[in-house]
């Protein structure tokens, strides 16, 4: 048996070691199935190029088994400058959210651990498709022990951003597997944003994250991803959308944090017409392995989806993309189109970015690219010839290569933080 | 304007300089005093806007031979950002797109490296507005064009009025045009000179870098160098200009030995 195998078995053991006694829906029925299941390998396709041997905590334990004392105060959580709903989320229980009343009308939030009026999980919950099932999937599945679920009424449009935050904090590193399920009624409109951050003691927990939405028809969702855990942290991340006819979907992912993050995100199309955007982009430096899979599937005709990926590698780190566009032969007129640009910034970053097409429609625009390419001479020496330092210059290349996916962000006030944010932890790779 | 009695802000002397292997300076001696504005033309090919970027420091060349002080320092032993700080500036012949950097914030980052460098004050955003707004009358540029990208989208004209623009910003000591007047119609070869004329003060000195004669219409040389096969061959007045505009350039490289 090779070291990695040997490796993979040791950290599925501490996985299971670290399940919560859970009686959630399904969650008898994962563990009876992970005992069978192992992980990833090397071998496994979509995983060739994930370390996950050398990733995780040598020692994890279980979240608590019931809402846990934190509050965001005593977590050190900046308040928002806008009023808007915020939820709170510890190691995967909902410790704030705001009260009936505190919610614009038509917006529903609801939690599992304090469920109001009604503690039966909705009909959406569970229906989003998890393209490439593995381990983790179950794993989540039988982890999950509170989820949060918000519901926007028919025709209402809430104007203020719905901020989730949530956290796996810990002195020794924590199992934990947030949930959230978004419903958007026919017409409906809402901007969400996820942001997991790396709040409270940073030992470095494993974070399982799952993300159902289900939109009806001519409903509209932006939908902002921020990741930016902790520095040991594992971030397994799980996006499931489901869109109806004549719904938009707009999402904007930005990756900076992690040691291991790997975020599957699937976009199914059930109805006609609709119209998604889908853009990403991570930072990735000194030992980060960040990967993003996305499934964009087309079932019916005149759809149109747009998607960029950029990636920004320095030091030793490692990026991968595979952005797999799958339109059935009824889906015709579909107009998909994917580029993806990655900058490495030192001799040692490495970057894989794969289109994957699979297209059975005749009557369709699909459009790729892929680049990969390193900061120009040319501009470094026009910026410096301008009095700017090397450092300086790179960093607002830098900064300028990540503007085109931020700007997408709904909410100024957090496109202008992770901007920060991002220029702060940019290597800017001169050290080789 | 000659002074003899000026400082002296450039002494180029033997100058060689190559790209890969291929020597592309062979030799160049250039004396420049603050108040002159010097006019350097030649066939392509001459070396004229290598001259141009090793003063600039750009990475791609390598000086083998020779000395550059400006302002009495070694230039060819200071980096780009360091040659600019101290008063060195290139107007480029290709100003470089960069798209997503804010024109105004890299104005602003240009000019307060530049200050904090020369002791002089720094300027916050709102200070800056100010300020740039005035400048861009230097060239007759609409200050939307600040909002933009640096260059993105810019016309031929609208560029190179950016050059002249960051100029007016800078206040460098020596201004190196390269070809400034390149691709530009009439009307902006005017607006782009009158600019020129603008900064060019007793303080400094201007080389202009040209294939045509009819920049020193708008901007009036006191010297005119023919440059050839790497070196300065001739040196005249503006009245040189006129003759190689009749009389093209073979001559001086016949005069000089260096035709094949």
């Amino acid at each position: 048996m090779s070291t990695t195998a040997t490796a993979l078995d040791g950290l599925r053991d501490t996985l299971l070691a670290a399940l919560p006694a859970t009686d959630r829906p399904g969650a008898s029925g994962a563990r009876e199935r992970l005992r069978s299941l192992v992980l990833p390998t090397p071998r496994t396709e979509g995983w060739r190029a994930a370390p996950l041997a050398g990733a995780f905590p040598a020692v994890l334990t279980a979240a608590p088994s019931s809402v846990p004392p934190t509050t965001s105060q005593s977590l050190g959580l900046l308040p928002m400058v806008h009023v808007a709903p915020r939820v709170f989320v510890v190691s995967g229980w909902t410790v704030e959210m705001p009260g009936a009343g505190n919610c614009p009308p038509g917006l529903s939030i609801r939690s599992l651990a304090s469920p109001g009026d009604s503690a039966a999980l909705p009909a959406e919950f569970g229906s989003t498709r998890l393209e490439g099932e593995t381990f983790f999937d179950i794993l989540h599945d039988a982890t999950w022990q509170d989820a949060v679920i918000v519901r926007v009424a028919r025709d209402t449009r809430i104007e203020l951003p719905l901020m989730i935050t949530l956290a796996n904090p810990g002195d020794t590193p924590r199992l934990a597997a947030p949930r959230v399920l978004v419903v958007l009624e026919t017409g409906a409109e809402l901007t969400l944003i996820e942001d997991f951050q790396a709040l409270g003691s940073a030992a470095g927990g494993v974070t399982l994250a799952r993300t159902e939405i289900v939109l009806a028809e001519g409903a509209r969702l932006e939908h902002v991803r921020v990741q930016r855990e902790s520095a040991r942290t594992v971030h397994l991340g799980r996006v499931g959308v489901r869109v109806a006819r004549d719904a938009h979907y707009g999402h904007t992912a930005i990756a900076l944090g992690a040691r291991f993050s790997r975020v599957d995100h699937t976009v199914e199309q059930v109805g006609t017409g609709t119209s998604v955007r889908l853009d990403a982009l991570s930072l990735v430096g000194d030992d980060q392995f960040s990967d993003l899979h996305t499934t964009l599937w087309h079932h019916q005709p005149h759809g149109t989806a747009a998607q960029r990926h950029k990636a920004i590698v320095g030091g030793t780190g490692r990026a991968a993309f595979n952005g797999r566009v799958r339109v059935e032969r009824e889906a015709q007129q579909t107009n998909a189109s994917q580029v993806s640009r990655s900058l490495l910034l030192s001799p040692r970053a490495r970057v894989s970015a794969q289109p994957q097409l699979e297209i059975f429609a005749d009557d369709v625009r699909c459009t790729h690219g892929a680049t990969v390419g390193q900061l120009e001479d040319e501009e470094l020496f026009y910026l410096r010839s301008r009095g700017l330092d090397v450092t300086t210059a790179r960093k607002l290349l830098i900064g300028a290569f990540a503007a085109e996916i931020l700007r997408e962000i709904p909410l100024r006030e957090l496109a202008e933080n992770l901007e920060g944010e991002l220029v702060g932890r940019i290597q800017t790779g001169q050290e080789g | 304007m000659i002074r003899p009695e000026a400082p002296i802000l450039l002494e180029v002397r033997g100058l060689h300089a190559r790209i890969g292997d291929v020597e592309i300076l062979k030799g160049l001696d250039l004396t420049v005093r603050a108040g002159e504005i010097h006019a350097i033309m030649g066939p392509n090919g001459s070396g004229k806007s290598t001259f141009s970027k090793v003063l600039a420091g750009h990475p791609d060349y390598e000086v083998t031979a020779g000395t550059v002080t400006f302002l009495g320092q070694d230039l060819l032993t200071m980096e780009p950002e360091d040659r600019a700080r101290a008063g060195m500036f290139l107007a480029f012949q290709y100003p470089i797109e960069l798209p997503g950097v804010s024109n105004a914030a890299f104005l602003r980052l240009a000019y307060n490296s530049v200050q904090a460098a020369r002791g002089g004050e720094e300027l916050d955003p709102l200070e800056f507005d100010d300020f740039i707004r005035e400048k861009c009358q230097v060239v007759e540029m609409n200050p939307a064009f600040l909002d933009r990208s640096v260059n993105e989208g810019f016309s031929g004209g609208e560029k190179k009025r950016n050059e002249i623009l960051q100029l007016a910003v800078l206040e460098p000591a020596l201004a190196i045009l390269d070809e400034t007047d390149s691709g530009l119609d009439i009307d902006a070869l005017r607006v782009v000179s009158a600019g020129v004329n603008q900064v060019a003060t007793p303080d400094r000195a201007i080389v202009m870098v040209t294939h045509y004669q009819r920049l020193l219409d708008h901007i009036q040389p006191d010297f005119v160098h023919v440059m050839a096969a790497g070196r300065i061959l001739k040196t005249g007045g503006k009245e040189l200009a006129l003759e190689l505009e009749e009389r093209g350039y073979d001559w001086i490289k016949a005069d000089a030995g260096v035709l094949r």
